[in-house]
């Protein structure tokens, strides 16, 4: 009955998310609590009835009718070949949420100083990890993975980890 | 004893109006006799005794007490043979010669008064040829009686070429195909699929997308309640950005029976779901962040809900020590239900195990299963006839020792034995899978004996763990970054096994499929 799903971000979203939009203690938009990543600089989600509100809700499926906007990557720095930050800093890649009911994701990544946590140390956010890994929900502890390509390119992972795919769909983590 | 009583004609007469014997005028109103004789009390009925006559009044017989029944003969008395006749307890109602036990008992229990464990079916009795079939159909208990899995070599790709990266959610066999679900990305988004597969291992028709929904969504785990499928995934088609927990049900071909039911509506992420179906209710358990937001810890949940979608009471927490509690795994016997999951109490991830009843209320206390010196991850549990099965790998980055492990608990949860290494790779030993037998249990898990590539291999155990075979090969690596990992194991038809699986080999990471073959030496 064991399920394999990508390993999830913490870094943007997982160990800061809430449902109520505030975007928790990490702003959840991202590493460095960027004000112009916040997902509460967006309208309250919950003030459109998504949901109905009681304790069974059933999800409306046509809550998101016609054609979903694609998701978008604005990449400002290469997070896999660690190019494009300066010396002292990392490239994060993290997700920044839909600020509307019905949105698109963004896929960004980011030069933010670089954390101290190696690969394996338990993390609460991306930026707590070395340059080159990020915080990710595994399901056995968040914890700081190196970053991979899923295409076994270089940068591969170290014997014994396998490069997962991850809720960043261009970016691989070793586990 | 309703039969109405024959009134005598005699005493009236003697009694009747007219006649000079001195009587009161109220005496000579009384009614009138029941009877002069036994037999004008006779009721015909043998068994409810002899009835007879005293003082002009027929007396009820006393019913007829057969003795020497026991719990599997009943000695009752035969109306029509007027005598006690002794009847079995049970029956025989396909005609095979062999009755099956007493309501509420198994085969080989005492007083079972029967031993067909299926008798409504006349292949299946004590002394039947067992046969490949997934079947105990000599009924001692044991599925497939000394079977054989021997990998076929053959592996299919089940997810489509445009849909990868992907991976496995679940497989079950559904009467005539499995039923496979497994996420993918397809433009960006990762989204759940379901495809059918032949019991060949060809996937049948196209793929089915489960989701539909904008935003990114993981799974699915499957049940399969005779009908259909409880799918569990999780997504974060709620717009705070939050992973929750939703649940459907699918035909055998994939087909939603319904609206996706959000099931968790709580802070933080709500992940890794598993699910099971008890013979009554579909329950799904998951890790859950609602407890320590902003913490990066959890707490795992459960979910009951009835073969018609419907949600029974709200989500429950099952773990109460705050510490990380993660990645559940479920399993279900006679009498309630067993998770198995990570839990970081202790300052190290371990694999921790409890016992609740079908309602969720907790049977055992919390009891960590794995080595106190592991790094245990990738919790498995099932139900192996008369005793819990776990399995787990140990993650431990500073260990020589990366293996797949395992260990049994009664149905008390009460450990039996030490937890024992089950898999002997050198290297690194990964995500092991378990597929209950009754007096075996088949363990499959990835290993990198190959050098830097993870292949699948598999091996049959007794119940106390204790191997049956050698290590068989499960997938080959190929050139180039393979990496089969992830085995998912369903019982198939023949006795064959399906086996869901990760795999690179064509470069792009997708969910393959192969199986393993049944055969019975004579």
């Amino acid at each position: 009955m064991r399920r394999e799903i990508g390993l999830l971000a913490c870094f943007s979203l997982g160990c800061a998310s809430t449902v109520d939009g505030t975007g928790g203690p990490y702003g959840g938009g991202g590493p460095g609590a960027d004000a112009g990543l916040r997902r509460d600089a967006a309208p309250d989600a919950r003030d459109v009835p998504y949901f109905d509100t009681n304790a069974y809700d059933v999800f409306r499926e046509d809550a998101c009718p016609g054609v979903r906007p694609p998701a978008q990557r604005e990449y400002e720095c290469d997070a896999l070949g660690g190019e494009g930050c300066p010396t002292d800093q990392g490239c994060y890649p993290f997700i920044e949420y839909p600020a509307v009911r019905c949105g698109s994701e963004i896929y960004r990544t980011r030069c933010f100083e670089a954390g101290t946590s190696a690969p394996g140390m338990f993390c609460r956010s991306g930026t707590e990890c070395a340059a080159g890994a990020n915080c990710f929900v595994t399901g056995a502890m968040n914890r700081c993975l190196q970053l991979c390509r899923l295409d076994g390119a270089e940068p591969r992972c170290p014997r014994g980890t396998v490069c997962e795919p991850t809720d960043l769909p261009d970016f691989g983590a070793c586990q | 004893m309703s039969h109405p009583w024959r009134l005598g004609l005699l005493p009236w007469l003697a009694l009747g109006c007219g006649s000079r014997t001195g009587l009161h005028v109220r005496d000579a109103e009384a009614p009138p006799p029941q009877c002069v004789t036994d037999t004008d009390c006779d009721n015909g009925l043998f068994c409810d005794g002899a009835e007879t006559c005293r003082e002009e009044r027929c007396i009820p017989g006393a019913p007829l007490i057969c003795l020497g029944s026991t719990a599997c003969a009943v000695v009752a008395c035969d109306e029509d043979a007027r005598m006690c006749r002794t009847s079995p307890a049970t029956e025989d109602r396909d005609g095979d010669g062999f009755r099956a036990p007493r309501p509420g008992s198994l085969p080989g229990a005492p007083d079972r008064c029967g031993d067909d464990c299926d008798d409504n079916d006349p292949e299946v009795h004590p002394g039947a040829v067992e046969r490949c079939n997934s079947v105990d159909d000599d009924c001692n208990g044991i599925i497939d009686d000394n079977a054989t899995l021997t990998p076929t070599g053959d592996v299919l790709r089940v997810s489509e070429a445009a849909v990868a990266p992907s991976g496995p959610g679940g497989v079950q066999w559904t009467g005539s195909r499995y039923g496979v679900s497994y996420w993918g990305y397809d433009s960006g988004r990762a989204r759940v699929y379901f495809r059918q597969v032949e019991p060949t291992g060809a996937p049948a028709a196209v793929q089915q997308q489960v989701t539909t929904t904008p935003n990114d969504a993981f799974g699915a785990a499957l049940a399969w309640n005779g009908r259909v499928l409880g799918a569990v995934w999780q997504d974060r088609r709620d717009p705070s950005g939050g992973y929750e927990i939703y649940f459907n049900r699918l035909t055998p071909e994939g087909e939603r029976l319904g609206p996706d039911q959000r099931i968790s509506f709580a802070p933080g992420f709500s992940i890794n779901p598993n699910i099971v179906w008890t013979g009554e209710e579909f329950v799904l358990v998951w890790q859950d962040e609602r407890d320590t937001i902003g913490q990066g810890s959890y707490e795992v949940y459960a979910q009951r809900i009835d073969g018609e979608g419907r949600l029974i009471l709200p989500n429950q927490r099952l773990t109460r020590e705050r510490a990380n509690s993660e990645a559940p795994a479920v399993a279900v016997n006679d009498t309630g239900l067993a998770v198995a999951w990570m839990d970081g109490r202790s300052g190290r991830r371990a694999v921790w195990f409890a016992t609740f009843t079908r309602g969720l209320t907790r049977i055992t206390a919390d009891r960590q299963v794995s080595l106190p010196e592991q790094s245990a991850v990738g919790a498995q549990v099932v139900w192996n006839r008369d005793r819990w099965t776990i399995a787990w790998f140990d993650d431990d980055e500073a260990s020589r020792d990366h293996e797949v492990w395992g260990a049994t608990r009664d149905g008390s949860g009460n450990p039996q034995g030490a937890p024992r290494r089950l898999s002997t790779d050198p290297g690194f030993s990964r995500y092991p899978s378990l597929l209950p037998l009754g007096d075996r249990v088949l363990v499959a898990w990835a290993d990198d004996r190959d050098g830097a590539q993870y292949s699948l291999w598999a091996r049959m155990f007794n119940a106390d763990l204790t191997p049956l075979s050698a290590e068989s090969r499960v997938t080959r690596t190929a050139m180039g970054p393979t990496a089969s990992v992830y085995p998912l194991l369903a019982r198939g038809p023949d006795g064959d096994v399906g086996v869901l699986f990760r795999d690179q080999r064509e470069g792009r990471i997708q969910a393959w499929f192969t199986r393993l073959r049944c055969a019975i030496p004579r």
